[in-house]
């Protein structure tokens, strides 16, 4: 587990309440929605959020980049990535 | 006059979970509930069970206490302040300039609570929020009779967490986390009888909170009555079990 990744997932399990999941429950590559962590439509506003404070990054709520983006840990990070390289 | 069958009850605060637990706190007629815990709600999967503040842990736990896990009917879900604490933290982060958590803004309303829990029990059926200033109890209780015009029976919960402290010299608020639910039926063979009744009366005013538990008091007693009062009208309402 990269730094980045790690780091992403502690963002997602402090902004989503998730006390009951570690950071090694949450897989890389897996959905982050509906299948794999199950997570809903408001958790994706949640974690919307958590970008623009921890990272500064700001995105469309209905963009299909964004759903690209919202994928999983991974495509997370490559955004995060992205964001800081610019 | 108005009749209601009265099915099954359960009433809960930290600590105060049995008859017995009750029954020992207003024995002591002392004002503190014992330390501070939240239901565990170990019934309600984890992901769904994070939403609840701890008004809706209570609200969810006396209601899962009522009702079988299958059962299906309308609720009715009474609190005077809903949740003011998720809604004061929300308007100091406005005031902060700050963006505000959309999940705190969904959960902030009215409705979410009964909306939550309707998710978990997967139960479709009609679900009314109410607040009222004063008579929260009585309101609920014509609310259910008019529901059991259409309906065989419905659930009710009345619950209430105590006010920030911003708030405390402005407003009464419930001195610690209570929730009270309960069925009420058509059915004549219900475990008890409530009978509403406008009297004229003199009534001393009790506030919304002493009445919920005077009425707690009343059910555990399985007999008795308590005058309340809204809008300037007195009602006496009486409870009677069924041998």
């Amino acid at each position: 587990m990269s730094d980045l990744n790690r780091e992403i997932k502690q963002m997602i399990i402090d902004s989503l309440d998730l006390e009951d999941i570690e950071l090694e429950d949450i897989e890389d590559d897996a959905p982050l929605f509906v299948d794999g962590l199950g997570l809903d439509s408001i958790d994706a506003l949640e974690i919307g959020l958590a970008l623009q404070k921890q990272y500064g990054i700001k995105l469309k709520a209905d963009s299909e980049e964004t759903r690209q983006y919202f994928a999983s840990v991974n495509a997370l990070a490559k955004l995060v990535e992205s964001h800081r390289t610019k | 006059m108005v009749s209601l069958n009265l099915e099954t009850w359960s009433a809960l605060a930290p600590g105060l979970d049995t008859k017995a637990s009750w029954q020992a706190w207003f024995d002591s007629s002392s004002d503190d509930g014992p330390a501070e815990t939240s239901p565990a709600l170990k019934q309600i999967p984890a992901l769904l069970r994070r939403r609840f503040t701890t008004l809706g842990k209570y609200a969810a736990a006396s209601t899962l206490n009522v009702l079988a896990e299958n059962q299906s009917m309308p609720g009715i879900f009474a609190s005077r302040h809903g949740d003011t604490g998720l809604t004061l933290s929300l308007l100091e982060e406005i005031a902060r300039d700050q963006p505000i958590s959309p999940t705190g803004f969904s959960l902030a309303v009215h409705n979410a609570v009964a909306g939550i829990i309707s998710i978990a029990r997967k139960d479709k059926s009609p679900i009314t929020a109410i607040s009222a200033m004063n008579g929260l109890l009585l309101q609920t209780l014509f609310e259910a009779a008019a529901q059991l015009e259409r309906h065989e029976r419905v659930f009710c919960v009345v619950y209430d967490i105590p006010l920030p402290a911003l708030y405390q010299p402005y407003e009464l608020s419930v001195p610690f986390p209570l929730a009270l639910a309960f069925v009420v039926s058509r059915s004549d063979d219900a475990k008890a009888n409530l009978t509403l009744q406008p009297t004229t009366q003199a009534c001393s005013e009790l506030s919304t909170y002493q009445e919920i538990f005077q009425f707690i008091k009343v059910l555990m007693d399985e007999k008795g009555s308590l005058m309340m009062n809204v809008n300037q009208a007195n009602w006496h309402l009486a409870v009677d079990a069924r041998q």
